[in-house]
């Protein structure tokens, strides 16, 4: 109830809605390119140690 | 004196904005104790001020309280001058739009999230954007998605793609509507191109239909959940979407003034230092320079450290203006877009909730060059009624008279017929 309160902003429905069906989209997308940034991160230390 | 609490702090029942004795304070109501709580003993607020991004506070008695639903009563640090998003240039917006996505980030890592994602909770504060609602923070609960999704695309996403992808001037629209852009309305407005980009596709295209589609179905909200992972990621694709928007101040009307005036090197630095001298001689604590272009005269005063307000009517010049004032670090000046023929008005409940123009006034001085035969021959004005708007408007003023012979004056006549024999430096 009290979160209920708190939420004095209407979010909107169809606001809700298309995150639920983005949400698969661009989580996948934010995991790959944070992997991708790790991957170009490692390469960069590694060439830059040896 | 009476505490007297801000006609636009009325929205968030866990709290709200008052005066007392003309300083600002912040009632934290009991509702919002936990959440409070939180984002101190978090260290997110720490987190937060150290990199000026929000708006630091300092606990004062609580004697001060003005209802007794009170937790709290803070006093935040005070901003010289409150600006709206619809007198901000491009990159204002544009960087009030990121603030408010790399705060949302900190406060995901610190086990917080926005639960409103307004743009008048961005306010410029030494030049650069701050976020001021102490308030807007509440505890992340995984699986749910951003209640303030939909604020945002309004508040921010729908007037950057308006302004870099149809019209500068569609800026205006959020005066218009007090809570953003409604998306179906950007959406019709945008080009057919942006359909082909994913990330304005998504935001506003798709999300104005799904608004259109659900708008009279109800839904079970419990069951609607995402990931913190999908969560970040929706962060993430509203950051690159407004990353990828630009504008460039270039080709209108006012972007290249000081290359086409008559005034030779040495007259410019002439009137430079005469504004320079007049400047020492009032020792004014804030400044208003109105029809400041690019900000020229605007940086006098501001190398004497003096807040200077830098008005103009053009977006190129208000966005030059801007990114000269990041590029060199000047937290004195804040470029603001004014039609000084229809200045900003009050607006919201009662016209009261955002200010206009008049009663975020009177200012120290005001600087008015080269603007008096813009408002008397462009706009018809008389000469004692543009007296008494400064009169009303500033304690002292630095005026420049341009006279009739002047070849500005004369581009100005050389379509109409010249209907103001009054026009002279002896009724001036």
């Amino acid at each position: 109830m009290k979160h209920l309160i708190l939420a004095y902003l209407d979010p909107g429905t169809g606001s809700l809605i298309l995150q639920i069906i983005i949400a698969s989209i661009v989580g996948a997308f934010f995991v790959l390119k944070n992997l991708w940034k790790r991957i170009i991160f490692f390469f960069k230390g590694f060439f830059h140690i040896h | 004196m009476v505490a007297q609490k801000l006609a636009g702090s009325f929205r968030d029942p866990c709290g709200f904005l008052f005066l007392r004795n003309d300083i600002l304070y912040r009632q934290v109501n009991n509702l919002y104790k936990d959440n409070y709580d939180y984002l101190i003993k978090s260290g997110l607020y720490k987190a937060l001020v150290d990199t000026n991004l929000l708006i630091p506070h300092d606990e004062v008695d609580i004697d001060y309280a003005i209802s007794n639903k009170v937790y709290k009563i803070i006093k935040p640090e005070k901003i010289p001058f409150i600006s709206y998003p619809y007198e901000w240039s491009f990159s204002q917006l544009k960087d009030a739009a990121l603030t408010t996505l790399q705060i949302q980030k900190i406060a995901l890592s610190f086990g917080m999230s926005l639960k409103d994602s307004s743009a008048y909770n961005i306010q410029f504060l030494k030049g650069k954007p701050v976020f001021i609602d102490t308030l807007s923070f509440e505890k992340y609960k995984e699986g749910e998605p951003w209640v303030a999704y939909k604020q945002f695309c309004q508040h921010f996403l729908a007037p950057l793609a308006l302004m870099s992808l149809k019209d500068i001037r569609l800026n205006q629209l959020i005066k218009n509507f007090i809570d953003g852009i409604p998306l179906d309305l950007a959406s019709k407005l945008l080009p057919t191109k942006t359909r082909f980009s994913f990330s304005i596709l998504t935001h506003i295209h798709l999300h104005a239909k799904t608004q259109k589609h659900y708008s009279n179905k109800q839904i079970s909200k419990t069951k609607q959940k995402i990931s913190k992972n999908s969560f970040l990621g929706i962060i993430d694709s509203l950051e690159s979407a407004i990353k990828k928007l630009s504008w460039q101040p270039f080709g209108t009307e006012w972007a290249n003034y000081y290359e086409d005036t008559n005034y030779t090197i040495n007259a410019l630095n002439n009137k430079k230092k005469l504004v320079s001298d007049f400047l020492d001689e009032i020792s004014p604590k804030n400044i208003w320079d109105l029809g400041a272009n690019d900000g020229l005269f605007s940086k006098i005063a501001s190398e004497k450290e003096i807040q200077t307000i830098s008005f103009d009517i053009d977006p190129a010049a208000v966005e030059k203006n801007y990114l000269n004032c990041i590029k060199n670090n000047d937290i004195y000046i804040l470029p603001l877009l004014l039609d000084l023929s229809n200045p900003t008005p009050g607006i919201g409940w009662e016209n009261k909730e955002r200010m206009s123009l008049q009663e975020r006034g009177p200012v120290d001085a005001v600087l008015a060059l080269a603007l008096i035969h813009h408002l008397a021959i462009s706009n018809n004005l008389p000469l004692n009624k543009i007296a008494k708007f400064f009169n009303n408007t500033c304690n002292s003023l630095i005026i420049e008279f341009v006279p009739k012979h002047d070849s500005q004056v004369q581009r100005l006549l050389s379509t109409r017929e010249d209907i103001f024999p009054n026009y002279t430096k002896k009724e001036f």
